[in-house]
């Protein structure tokens, strides 16, 4: 019968492996928002006269970074495989409990503290709810989405509250939200700025978020590692609800007062940012540097819609086309690359 | 290259030079490959030879970039798996990717009704379920109840419903990707019969394995692929096992287990840990006491479900114990921390590298120091340099092969993951390992490599323990075995007893027979 012996062939050499670039500092999915942030920028600015003035440059970037605090914690819930909805009746929360204390004649940093110790209890019920009984993350934080803003109601009565004429007497806790540095830059744009550096240093660099990468990627080989992912999803679902908790003391203060609508789909805009981004919706990979980004196109793309006078009720529809038009030309572009490697 | 005096009506299947790349690394050579008409061909060849890839181009996973595909004699295109379907190929993939949640009937014709879900948008269970009954039965399997729900049956039932899935489309060629590697011995044979059964129908099987004992047993022709060259075919009558062994890795693998250590001393000071009384808070081993010494590799033998992983577990405290002590360097480490266990130096690697073992979607470098992230931290700082360094490392030292250490450990072969695996557990010195099925599913060379590495640690005074369902291994490789039967352990060899028969005396739990005929006769 037919015994053939075909061809020879040397073997690829094992363990041998070629010495390539030593650490990325940008994922491809971030060099490609900069571009598109950058051709809109330059578009914008050819486009609309008043694009570029400091009026409505200060506009974009003031709102831009209250949402980007919310936005660095809903990161750090993703990466561990986590996902919370609640950020932004939390933040509400927060504004509310700060707000209360201050009319009460409270001092308002104890005020702040106190309001912060709220939301991390929140978080802290969110994540045993999580760990301990094993409910799902979307469920726990769908539910706290209304647990929160119900409590904001319950104690506002559904009234605003104002803070004008409390803040005018305390100008160094005003600073915060509604002071300027030099003059031009605004308070709110240094604390959201060092909020994101930090935070991206840590997502990359430190062990601490090592393990909430490895808890993301996989929960059960994390397990099996050592790690105790249930002591990681508890810290991150804290997390997030203190950057939310946080993003709220800004925002009382921006606006001297709590419209008890504040933050409603925070987690829409925070989620969406994300996944631009390149922040992974099942865990184990993402960065803030993309998340901000992500976040960046989003204001950008609100700020051109109301330059150019966009109906207002059709902003949503343009808007989240935009959102998926931008997450689609990635996958095109990973579909591609897989195709080509693997 | 062939003998032309086949007649060409015989072949169900050919291949003519296929060749395929992807981007500027290509795997497949001009492959020819044929199959009879009631013959089991057996592909055989290291993890990364191509096999897969052969396989998904058949299966129309994958498009070839030259060479042809014919299929009774007419030359053909398969452009999706769909098309493979409706040519008569059915395609049993390594892991049982079955609906757990419907029924066995409505998973074995879930392409038909998907074919016909407009045409047909009326279920008719009833007759769907008889159906399933007879292409059940054409696999010897009528003990299958059709309405059952997948997420019942035992493994092996589902691979059979996998076969009669792949059946349910009139298949005449049946590809069956390393269709035992998570079955126990009996549903093993099972499938053979099954397999024979096929033939005799007159289907041709395509047969992917590692296992050299099945090709010998099982099969008709055996071709060997290395680097996506076709090498070698012989019809098994003809096949010597040195031959193929040699085809596949291209090289002399002469000694198949390395020598074992005979000079163990089973003393209480020479050893390195001690179970007590170990007994599970979920029943699943009930006091189970051994003790491990310097120098040794104990092995762990049992059937699947026996215990063997939950007593692992228990020890580095992945599972919650009732009672028992573990002690281990002279202290006692009941009931504490896996964290703190793994640091100290005794470890457990897990059986299943891709749910419970490896960061598939994270590189290589960032999966190796998953374990020990103190040797490439200071100060809660991750230090990149260190980590690459120790990624370099540990791949030259097990020899992985990888585009680089920024690969994306989903990205290699089976053998090289599970080589990953096990330089997570040897980033730092460990004094105890414990590694379950530490070469299940990985290939010749990949697995004698592990087994020297395996020896080395035990020469290193490095306490080795192995779980395995390959008698071979177990019998090969361990100075001592504990065999364990549901739950308990049954019983142990040394040395010279260290052999399959005795091992399976206990692990089937014939002892108790001997045990029952002993009572009744005194």
């Amino acid at each position: 019968m037919d015994t053939v012996k075909l061809t020879e062939t040397g073997a690829a050499k094992a363990g041998e492996v070629k010495q390539k670039k030593k650490w990325k500092v940008l994922e491809m999915r971030e060099l490609n928002l900069m571009l598109i942030l950058l051709v809109i920028i330059i578009g914008l600015s050819l486009t609309n006269e008043y694009f570029a003035t400091w009026a409505n440059l200060r506009v974009v970037i003031g709102s831009f970074s209250l949402d980007g605090i919310a936005v660095i914690g809903m990161t750090v819930i993703l990466i561990s495989g986590g996902i919370d909805l609640s950020v932004g009746s939390v933040m509400c929360l927060s504004m509310t409990i700060c707000a209360l204390l201050i009319r009460a004649s409270v001092n308002p940093w104890l005020s702040a503290v106190l309001a912060l110790l709220g939301c991390t209890a929140v978080g802290l019920a969110m994540g045993l709810l999580i760990t301990k009984i094993h409910l799902s993350h979307f469920i726990v934080t769908l539910c706290f989405l209304g647990i929160a803003r119900g409590i904001v109601y319950a104690l506002t009565t559904g009234t605003p509250i104002s803070l004008v004429g409390a803040l005018k007497d305390l100008p160094s806790f005003r600073f915060i939200g509604q002071g300027q540095v030099g003059g031009i830059i605004p308070m709110t744009v240094i604390i959201f700025l060092s909020l994101a550096v930090v935070s991206e240093i840590f997502v990359r660099k430190s062990s601490l978020m090592r393990l909430v990468f490895y808890t993301g990627s996989n929960e059960k080989a994390a397990a099996f590692s050592g790690i105790n992912v249930d002591r990681v999803k508890l810290a991150t679902c804290i997390a997030c609800s203190l950057f939310a908790g946080i993003e709220g003391i800004v925002y009382v203060n921006k606006f001297s007062g709590v419209p008890v609508s504040a933050g409603t789909g925070l987690e829409m805009t925070a989620i969406a940012s994300a996944v631009i981004g390149g922040v992974s919706m099942n865990g184990g990979r993402g960065s803030v540097l993309g998340a901000i980004l992500g976040l960046a196109l989003m204001a950008l793309v609100q700020n051109a819609l109301t330059l150019f006078a966009a109906p207002p009720f059709w902003q949503d529809l343009i808007r989240y086309l935009i959102v998926l038009g931008a997450v689609l030309l990635d996958a095109l572009q990973k579909n591609r690359a897989i195709r080509r490697m693997a | 290259m062939l003998k032309t005096g086949e007649k060409m009506s015989d072949n169900l299947l050919e291949l003519k030079g296929i060749s395929k790349s992807f981007g500027s690394n290509q795997v497949l050579f001009g492959v020819n490959f044929e199959l009879k008409k009631g013959e089991v061909h057996a592909i055989i060849g290291e993890n990364g030879a191509g096999k897969s890839t052969l396989m998904n181009v058949v299966a129309g996973l994958l498009q070839p970039d030259s060479g042809e595909i014919i299929i009774g004699g007419e030359p053909v295109r398969i452009n999706n798996p769909f098309d493979a379907q409706k040519k008569g190929i059915g395609f049993v993939h390594q892991e049982i990717a079955l609906c757990a949640d419907v029924t066995v009937a409505q998973n074995i014709f879930m392409s038909r009704t998907a074919m016909q879900a407009f045409a047909k948008p009326v279920m008719d269970y009833k007759r769907q379920s008889e159906e399933a009954r007879e292409i059940l039965r054409r696999l010897d399997s009528a003990n299958i109840d059709p309405d059952a729900y997948v997420t019942n049956l035992s493994i092996s039932s589902q691979q059979v419903v996998e076969i009669a899935k792949a059946l349910s489309a009139n298949c005449g060629i049946l590809i069956l990707d390393e269709p035992t590697a998570s079955l126990t011995e009996t549903e093993t044979n099972a499938l053979y019969r099954i397999m024979r059964q096929l033939t005799l129908q007159g289907i041709g099987v395509i047969y992917i394995s590692h296992r050299m004992s099945e090709i010998f047993e099982h099969c008709d022709r055996v071709s060997v692929l290395r680097d996506g060259r076709m090498i070698s075919r012989y019809p098994v009558a003809e096949a010597r096992l040195h031959q193929l062994v040699n085809d596949m890795a291209g090289r002399e693998v002469t000694t198949i287990y390395p020598p074992k250590s005979g000079k163990i001393e089973y003393s209480g000071d020479n050893s390195l840990m001690s179970a007590e009384n170990l007994t599970d808070a979920n029943k699943r081993f009930t006091d189970v006491s051994f003790k491990l010494y310097k120098g040794e590799i104990l092995g762990f033998s049992g059937l699947v479900g026996s215990g063997r992983s939950e007593v692992m577990q228990g020890i580095v405290g992945l599972r919650r114990l009732k009672r028992g002590k573990v002690t281990f360097d002279g202290k006692d480490i009941t009931g504490k921390l896996p964290q703190a266990i793994f640091s100290n130096g005794l470890l457990y690697m897990t059986e299943d590298r891709k749910q419970s073992g490896l960061f598939l979607g994270m590189n290589i470098a960032n999966n190796i120091p998953s374990i020990h992230l103190d040797l490439i931290t200071s100060n809660g700082v991750i230090n990149s340099n260190w980590e690459r360094e120790l990624a370099l490392r540990m791949i030259k030292e097990l020899s992985v092969r990888a585009s680089g250490i920024d690969q994306d450990a989903v990205d290699l072969s089976g053998g090289n993951q599970q080589k990953l695996l096990i330089a997570k557990l040897l980033a730092k010195k460990p004094r105890v390992v414990i590694l379950d099925e530490p070469t299940r599913g990985i290939d010749v060379a990949a697995k004698a490599e592990i087994h020297q590495l395996l020896r080395k640690l035990a020469a290193e005074d490095i306490g080795v323990i192995i779980i395995s369902s390959e008698l071979n291994e177990i019998t090969g490789m361990c100075d001592r075995v504990a065999v364990m039967h549901e739950g308990s352990l049954v019983g142990e060899a040394e040395g010279g007893d260290v052999n399959s028969n005795r091992i399976m005396y206990f692990a089937s739990g014939a002892f108790k027979l001997d045990d029952t005929n002993a009572r009744a006769s005194a």
